[in-house]
């Protein structure tokens, strides 16, 4: 048993953190023919740096990230909170619903259909900032309702929000100083899931956006076919992000 | 003080409360007892605000307070999972209905200094509710309920979440406390020996109606139903008939009752003694040490009585007993 234990573990490793660590390895190395690369170097994250395309795909990719947080805030928080509260098989259907649909859906679909339902007018987005934007909140709402849902079951939401009734609390008031400041973890964390997701998302993106929206990992795939090594770079930078988030992740759980 | 009239409530097809009418006297002490299910905690929502009457009125100080939401009535309410706020310390729990208020932070500091000390917590104002004992939590509950100065407190189930020991030091100190503030105040339980020692009356419920309103000794010694007498204390409902102020089984019982007709004599454990002249043959049938009594199960002409003894000198099981019966005892009419 342990044996196969091992074995599995071993295999594991094989084909998700190689990958994984592949191309950090191969940013930082001259040359890689044999097993193990050689000649240290930081000359190709140095070329990424200089390239004012990486820095602007970089910039766009943060700002559609935080506004795909953004949103997800605003709607997916109050979408939660109805959820917890709507006992019952109404609430149970919308829970399941919005939690399992986004992420049964291949995002290739999801992009045809962000494609089709935002082609004209009033919603004619096609191409721009805003349906990536759309896409990537999309894409990460099912985590975020996850887990601030699970934040409200464990806070036992509804008994508070009747203790503070009680204290006298109005709406306003039991929303400010009693739901919100216990969901904030909570928030926080799916926050961060949405964050990474979008920072790194590609097939939606690259179905929806225009000439004026090539996000980071969009500028990665063309640059893929003209320099490999800077490529790499730009890579391990995304992974860099995603690390960053699962650490802020962690920390934000212990609290 | 707090008035409910004909007052109806039901969730979908159950009937939880049913044309309840109740008139709390200022700085009382009133519980409603009942088991689960009887529509006691639903009645203390609808005074609270967090149901709403089908039919019927809730006044708080000679006010109707139907159309007013929780936050606008002049209550005080401890929930009996304590529902203290996470974010928030012992001070910040107790100040918050104060600052609502927008009280000056001076005199929210001295109130709550003040409330804490009432509840003996005093020390203890920068913990965290998850760092504190569950009877200390429920005094920092206490605490924020009074906070409010209500013109009622409403205290659901308070104690039934801490262990024996704490819950009988925190049931002195909530009599003592309601004592000193003179509130007038709600108790739902469904613990009888809470009810009894805690309340000036007691309204015992069941299926959303009221089986009987009386004083602790009035309920415990003059049970208006067969129900009562089986909910408040024990005791064994022994079937026959009063007749010429007596009661009869088969034959005239040596016990004085009052009424007439069809129905149970209760005879309580506290009231029965071994005598050698007694009136009942029996056998003990088993004898359970309890500590500071014995209390041992006799079975005599059919009936299994309960009999409480001092812990010496108990006969055992199998041995033949006589038991002398009280002078008199309660008699609950049949259908009652």
């Amino acid at each position: 048993m342990k044996a196969l234990g091992w074995t599995a573990f071993a295999l594991l490793l094989l084909y998700l953190v190689l990958p994984l660590l592949a191309p950090v390895v191969y940013s930082f190395s001259r040359m890689w023919l044999d097993v193990l690369p050689e000649g240290f170097t930081l000359e190709w994250y140095a070329r990424v740096a200089q390239d004012p395309r990486y820095l602007e795909a970089a910039l766009l990719s943060l700002r559609v990230a935080l506004l795909a947080v953004a949103i997800n805030i605003l709607v997916g928080v109050p979408t939660a909170y109805v959820a917890h509260t709507w006992a019952g098989r109404t609430g149970q259907s919308l829970r399941r619903l919005v939690q399992v649909l986004p992420l049964l859906v291949p995002p290739l679909v999801l992009g045809l259909g962000f494609l089709l339902a935002f082609n004209r007018p009033p919603l004619a987005l096609s191409g721009t900032l805003g349906i990536v934007v759309l896409g990537h909140a999309a894409l990460g709402f099912p985590f975020f309702f996850r887990t601030v849902y699970a934040g409200l079951a464990g806070l036992e939401v509804g008994l508070l929000m009747e203790a503070a009734r009680a204290s006298g609390a109005g709406l306003w008031a039991r929303l400010r100083h009693v739901l919100l400041p216990n969901l904030l973890p909570a928030v926080l964390s799916g926050s961060l899931v949405v964050f990474a997701i979008s920072m790194g998302e590609f097939e939606v993106t690259s179905m929806v956006a225009g000439f004026g929206t090539i996000t980071l990992p969009l500028l990665l795939f063309q640059s893929l076919r003209e320099d490999f090594r800077a490529a790499s770079a730009v890579a391990s930078v995304l992974l860099y992000v995603t690390l960053l988030a699962l650490l802020g992740l962690t920390w934000a759980r212990r609290r | 003080m707090v008035e409910l009239k004909g007052v109806h409530k039901r969730f979908g097809p159950v009937r939880a409360v049913e044309g309840l009418d109740l008139r709390l006297r200022e700085g009382e002490f009133f519980t409603l007892l009942g088991p689960s299910g009887c529509g006691k905690t639903t009645t203390l929502r609808l005074v609270a605000g967090f149901e709403a009457p089908d039919r019927g009125e809730v006044l708080i100080g000679g006010e109707v307070v139907n159309p007013l939401p929780p936050e606008r009535r002049p209550i005080g309410m401890v929930f009996q999972h304590y529902a203290l706020f996470p974010n928030m310390t012992v001070f910040g729990n107790v100040a918050f209905p104060l600052r609502l208020r927008r009280l000056p932070e001076g005199e929210v500091r001295r109130r709550v200094g003040e409330l804490l000390e009432m509840v003996h917590l005093v020390g203890l104002e920068g913990r965290y509710p998850k760092e504190l004992s569950g009877g200390q939590q429920q005094r920092v509950a206490l605490a924020r309920a009074l906070a409010r100065e209500p013109k009622v407190l409403l205290l659901d189930e308070p104690l039934s979440a801490l262990d024996a020991r704490i819950r009988e030091e925190l049931r002195g100190e909530l009599k003592r406390l309601q004592g000193e503030t003179g509130l007038t105040t709600l108790y739902v339980t469904h613990d009888q020996e809470e009810a009894l020692a805690l309340s000036d009356r007691i309204a015992v419920m069941r299926e959303g109606r009221l089986e009987q309103l009386g004083t602790p000794k009035e309920v415990y010694e003059e049970p208006a139903t067969a129900f009562v007498a089986g909910f408040v204390g024990s005791g064994v409902l022994v079937p026959g008939e009063a007749r010429e102020g007596l009661f009869h089984r088969g034959r005239a019982w040596p016990v004085r009752v009052r009424g007439e007709g069809r129905g149970y004599l209760l005879l309580r454990p506290e009231r029965l003694r071994l005598d050698q002249g007694g009136f009942l043959e029996g056998r003990v049938v088993l004898a359970t040490y309890l500590g500071s009594l014995v209390r041992l199960e006799v079975e005599a002409e059919g009936l299994f009585l309960k009999v409480d003894l001092p812990p010496e000198g108990v006969p055992a099981p199998g041995e033949r007993v006589r038991l002398a019966l009280p002078p008199e005892a309660p008699f609950v009419p049949e259908g009652g």
